[in-house]
């Protein structure tokens, strides 16, 4: 049996109660008087009930049995945010009647956007048909119960609501990337969770096994004496002893909101940014992190390798959004030292906008550093003066992990040189922002070749000695190639 | 709601029960207008202040032809307000109401004399379980319970 909150029974309306008592009363007048025409008019008032009764029920049961009920959800999968259509048909080949409402019955999670989720009925037709538009703020599969009708008899002595048609689910993903891909030249490579490069640690290296060479190894792996040895390229493993103290950079700057919502080349480079992050949280490896806006760092966090540390990462890089573009006539350089930390108060010692230690002041501050500010400003390559500041004032000889787009290539070429020098390695994700533009697959030709030139200057950060990956959306990527080589094709 | 074709409908049946009336005298007569103004009301309020009247102003009323009348006019009337232009009145329907209705008359005019109370408190038992029953078939054919 259905559960008893979810369903109102038939339900006998005020008018219909009156006659009953009608009826109750002349019963009554005849027992009090003792004529049984009393009781015959009461019979009388009660089989009129009865059939009215009677006739209802058979209404309900030709409008939820005969009437054909078409409950449609597009799109069936959708993600946060997005606007998602109910539509609801109702279809007979009579006129249905006593119909007083036709309603939508969404999930909870569902939030009324537009449209009618209760449509009123005041005329008798063979159609009905209403729409309405959610959103959800949650992802995971969603169920639209069956649509309910509610009737009502010819005279209003009953009403009944009641379930009509099936079900329509709909599944909502998260709105980010489902489809990154990371690697070289459209080749793919496993950024696996594991073992970290000890070839880039400052600690202890264990040299592991020799295995053949895959597309996407990191070319300064080759061991060159096996290759020559085997005829074909190896590459050697490493294992680490001890933790790799890594150095996040994560350049959010206005360039980073190319593409369509959810799927930005930020979107995109989050996603790496997080594996960075489970990496270094499944390693133990201390991890710092270092975002950057358009007029310089808009977060730093030391590095450290406490578990609530990384989870604060995770909320920074969720939480992260493309910053607007620069504002010309900034001062030459404002550096404002206040460490950003997990806790989200500033660092002791710290100077704050409000240029005083009063109590005043220190009651304030705690609201002022929240908020994605900047913690230092620079007047131009915010990528390059952020990161060359930061790492030169790192001791030790961290792993530096860059993740950016191709805007300014000189720039990132500028700071690879910059810091590979004084660093155990570093490694680049950059997105090519030509492939997250929303229009790029019209021009093919166009797109292959801004691909290609992409592909040039990854060669290029490479032969700085540094390890270069493109974060690419994988579907549109996989389309561009297919694409491209059956054109090739048919040209030939 | 009624419409007034229909109600129209009813009146003529609720006009010859008022003859009814007037045939048994002045009372009856001004009874009878009354009732024949009672069309008006929402059915089937007519039928019972017609049975109201009918048991106050007959003492003996089978052997009376004029009742006789009064019975077939509201009777009549009760069935005609039935008819509107929604479905659902079928012959079968109706044949089921129907014979209910009449055991219940029958059994009332045989046995109300002897046993008022009995009587009365039998007509209630059966009308409750005859709503109930319906009300049942209505839950079941629609789905919103199991058998």
């Amino acid at each position: 049996m259905r559960s008893p909150g979810s369903l109102r029974v038939m339900h006998a309306t005020r008018g219909c109660w009156t006659l009953l008592g009608v009826g109750g009363v002349l019963a009554l007048l005849s027992v009090v008087l003792e004529s049984s025409l009393y009781v015959i008019g009461a019979i009388g008032v009660w089989a009129w009930v009865l059939v009215e009764q009677l006739r209802f029920a058979r209404n309900v049961r030709t409008v939820t049995q005969d009437v054909t009920v078409t409950q449609t959800v597009s799109p069936g999968v959708a993600r946060t945010g997005q606007p998602v259509i109910v539509t609801i048909e109702l279809e007979s080949t009579d006129p249905i009647h006593g119909l007083t409402t036709l309603e939508v019955t969404a999930p909870l999670a569902a939030t009324h956007l537009d449209g009618t989720e209760r449509l009123g009925v005041e005329t008798t037709a063979a159609a009905h048909q209403l729409s309405a538009t959610y959103e959800f703020d949650v992802t995971g599969p969603f169920e639209f119960d069956p649509p309910r009708v509610a009737l009502e008899s010819p005279r209003g002595l009953f009403t009944e609501r009641a379930p009509v048609g099936s079900t329509a689910g709909v599944r909502v993903e998260p709105n980010a990337p489902t489809d990154v891909a990371v690697g070289e030249q459209g080749n793919r490579i496993s950024l696996g969770v594991g073992e970290h490069d000890a070839e880039i640690g400052s600690g202890a290296i264990t040299l592991g096994e020799t295995r053949p060479y895959v597309a996407g190894d990191p070319q300064s792996r080759i061991d060159w004496k096996t290759t020559a040895r085997q005829g074909e390229p190896y590459v050697r493993e490493y294992e680490a002893a001890s933790s790799l103290e890594t150095l996040l950079f994560v350049d959010h700057r206005s360039s980073t909101s190319v593409g369509a919502d959810g799927r930005r080349a930020l979107d995109y480079l989050r996603s790496v940014g997080l594996w960075v992050v489970d990496n270094a949280a499944t390693l133990g490896d201390p991890l710092g992190c270092y975002t950057i806006g358009d007029d310089g760092l808009t977060g730093r966090t030391q590095p450290t390798a406490e578990t609530a540390h990384y989870e604060y990462l995770r909320t920074t890089l969720h939480d992260l959004e493309p910053t607007q573009e620069r504002a010309r006539g900034l001062a030459s350089v404002e550096v404002r030292e206040m460490q950003s930390r997990p806790d989200g108060q500033p660092q002791p010692g710290g100077h704050s906008q409000l240029g005083s230690d009063s109590a005043f002041e220190r009651t304030l501050s705690a609201y002022t550093t929240h908020g994605r500010g900047y913690v230092e400003r620079v007047t131009e390559q915010s990528l390059f003066r952020s990161i060359q500041s930061t790492v030169s004032r790192t001791p030790g000889n961290p792993w530096i992990v860059v993740l950016t787009t191709d805007t300014d290539p000189t720039e990132v070429l500028e700071t690879v040189r910059g810091i590979r020098q004084g660093v155990a390695h570093v490694t680049v994700f950059v997105a090519p922002t030509a492939l997250f533009e929303t229009d790029s697959l019209g021009d093919l030709d166009a797109l292959y070749d801004s691909y290609q030139a992409f592909e040039g200057f990854r060669t290029k950060l490479v032969s700085e000695h540094v390890d270069a990956y493109e974060v690419v959306p994988g579907e549109r990527v996989d389309a561009l190639l297919a694409r491209t080589a059956a054109q090739r094709e048919v040209s030939r | 709601m009624m419409e007034v074709r229909d109600r129209a409908l009813a009146a003529i049946p609720l006009l010859v029960s008022s003859v009814g009336f007037a045939l048994d005298g002045p009372t009856g007569l001004l009874v009878g207008g009354v009732i024949a103004l009672s069309g008006v009301l929402t059915w089937p309020l007519p039928f019972a202040l017609g049975q109201i009247a009918a048991a106050a102003i007959f003492v003996d009323p089978v052997l009376s032809p004029s009742f006789a009348l009064i019975q077939l006019g509201l009777w009549s009337a009760l069935l005609v307000s039935l008819r509107d232009s929604q479905p659902g009145l079928t012959p079968r329907a109706l044949a089921v109401a129907g014979g209910f209705t009449l055991a219940l008359l029958a059994g009332t005019v045989i046995w109300h004399q002897s046993q008022p109370l009995g009587v009365t408190g039998a007509v209630i038992v059966a009308v409750a379980v005859g709503l109930y029953t319906v009300h049942r078939y209505e839950q079941v054919t629609a789905g919103l319970v199991e058998r």
